[in-house]
């Protein structure tokens, strides 16, 4: 064998194994592009949100996924790993409304439905005909001992103070709790503005409930609208990535067939 | 759901929010009206793993999991039932609610319906109405002898006259009366000002004025909506940009996808 076949075999080799890594590349570039696809659509979420009462926008978490048996231990794949919510607060929204209340602090309202307890951020409560304090659902609101909260029916001014007391005319008739979960602890959305959780709370003393305002939902358009751009780049990025990857297994592919030229 | 049919959800929500703003400005000049604020809530989430479940690798619980949202929707609507200001009209015949109350109105149908809006007139038959000309469930009319621009309503609602020919002495002519709710919100409005009583209302508690939170009256004045321009302007720029921003996220889904479709 003559030394050019020799270094055009050796060269074809490195061609060869480098297309063998090209597929692998081409999963890792599509993994990204996955990845990508998921956070759109959460924060497509996020904007259709932006003026949801009490809503808390989410953030996908990713992380890197290692093959232990791949040959190139360096290859990792982006996965999915979770959603976690930042703890900034939404904004007040002054309604002038004695029931709209909020709390400023971290906690949630406990609502009593028939599925059990959940939690919430929208303090957008009502007088039921059944003269219980009670959330647009009609789900009543409930005090620090899990209690719906009774309102008599000739109640002329209710009024909501920081502790979550509620005064009828003067008269204290209850408290509305405001429970704590420790922190990096994910409560699932249920939809509807609710929370559910798979701990008991607690009742903390480091907040504070207004009255009159309703916290408004927690996203923000110019930080949404600059990562729907860095979003948008990487994809393309790694689409031409992908294509340089595919024309460089094509070009494998003729070099092979055609070891002459 | 993808990120399009997603961002979707926000836009019908906009779309509503600017409908209901309009609404409000329209009837700035409404006596009476109470300016309506719709919520949007989130719509039910697509669990993909639950906060809490045991992690393979790590055998430990997971705490936050991965949820993806379905977008928004509207909630509610309700009236921020906050008192309107008053203005002063010099027509003895209008009167205005400083509290929770409500008049009653007996509607065609023989229902009857309630109203803020107090200003009232009277027909060939003498008896008092609402401009609409439904008659008062009250039943009020004043006399042939008592001139109308004679008329005085006091706070609690007795009304009196002077009849003609005799300048010092007062007659009552009959008394207004106020209705209240267990949950005002529960009201449905159908229009002209107008509300029907709902399960959600309650049955409606019928008083004497200034009594069990209904209100005093005030008369020869009219309460006018308390739509604020300032705030709906708000509302109206705050859905503008949000719209924006959901278009944008649009586009960008349809060009991801149409750079994945063509393979480029």
């Amino acid at each position: 064998m003559r030394l050019y076949h020799k270094i055009f075999f050796s060269g074809l080799l490195v061609m060869v194994s480098f297309c063998c890594a090209g597929s692998n590349s081409t999963y890792i570039t599509l993994s990204n592009q996955v990845s990508r696809a998921s956070e759109l659509k959460v924060l497509s979420n996020n904007v259709a949100n932006a003026k949801t009462t009490g809503y808390e926008q989410d953030r996908l978490l990713f992380r890197d996924l290692n093959h232990p048996e791949s040959r190139l231990k360096t290859n990792s794949y982006v996965y999915t790993n979770s959603v976690y919510r930042p703890e900034e607060q939404g904004d007040l929204k002054a309604t002038g409304r004695n029931l709209d209340i909020a709390v400023v602090g971290r906690g949630y309202f406990k609502v009593l439905t028939p599925r059990g307890e959940r939690y919430t951020l929208n303090g957008q409560l009502f007088v039921s005909n059944q003269n219980e304090l009670v959330t647009k659902d009609g789900y009543p609101i409930a005090s620090i001992d899990d209690q719906a909260i009774l309102i008599p029916p000739e109640a002329e001014i209710i009024e909501i103070v920081e502790d979550g007391t509620v005064y009828v005319d003067v008269e204290e008739t209850g408290r509305i709790g405001v429970f704590t979960f420790p922190k990096n602890f994910a409560l699932a959305k249920e939809g509807n503005s609710l929370y559910s959780a798979n701990i008991v709370p607690t009742i903390e003393d480091d907040y504070s409930v207004v009255s009159g305002a309703l916290r408004a939902s927690n996203v923000n358009m110019a930080s949404s609208m600059s990562e729907l751009v860095e979003l948008q780049r990487s994809y393309e990025m790694t689409n031409s990535l992908m294509t340089e990857l595919n024309d460089l297994d094509k070009q494998a592919v003729e070099k092979i067939m055609k070891p002459n030229q | 759901m993808g990120a399009i049919d997603v961002a979707a959800t926000g836009l019908k929500v906009m779309k509503d929010i600017v409908h209901t703003v309009a609404d409000n400005i329209s009837k700035k000049q409404a006596i009476g009206f109470k300016k309506v604020m719709m919520q949007a809530t989130d719509l039910p989430y697509n669990t993909v793993s639950s906060p809490g479940t045991i992690a393979n690798a790590e055998a430990t619980e997971k705490p936050s999991g991965i949820q993806y949202g379905h977008g928004a929707k509207v909630s509610s609507t309700h009236r921020i039932l906050q008192n309107g200001e008053l203005k002063r009209t010099e027509n003895p015949l209008h009167v205005a609610i400083m509290g929770a109350g409500y008049f009653g109105v007996t509607l065609s149908n023989n229902r009857i319906g309630y109203t803020r809006a107090g200003a009232f007139q009277i027909n060939k038959d003498r008896a008092v109405t609402t401009l609409t000309g439904e008659l008062l469930a009250d039943g009020i009319t004043v006399p042939d002898e008592i001139p109308v621009s004679t008329v005085e309503i006091s706070e609690d609602g007795i009304i009196t006259g002077i009849a003609n020919g005799n300048t010092t002495e007062r007659v009552e002519i009959g008394r207004l009366t106020l209705n209240t709710f267990n949950n005002e919100d529960g009201l449905i409005a159908i229009g002209n000002g107008m509300f029907l009583e709902t399960a959600a209302s309650g049955e409606a508690n019928n008083t004497a004025a200034t009594e069990g939170g209904s209100g005093k009256l005030i008369h020869k004045s009219l309460e006018m909506s308390n739509v604020d321009l300032m705030s709906e302007m708000v509302d109206l720029m705050d859905a503008h940009q949000i719209s924006d921003a959901l278009s944008r996220v649009m586009t960008a889904a349809n060009e991801m996808e149409e750079t994945l479709i063509k393979g480029k």
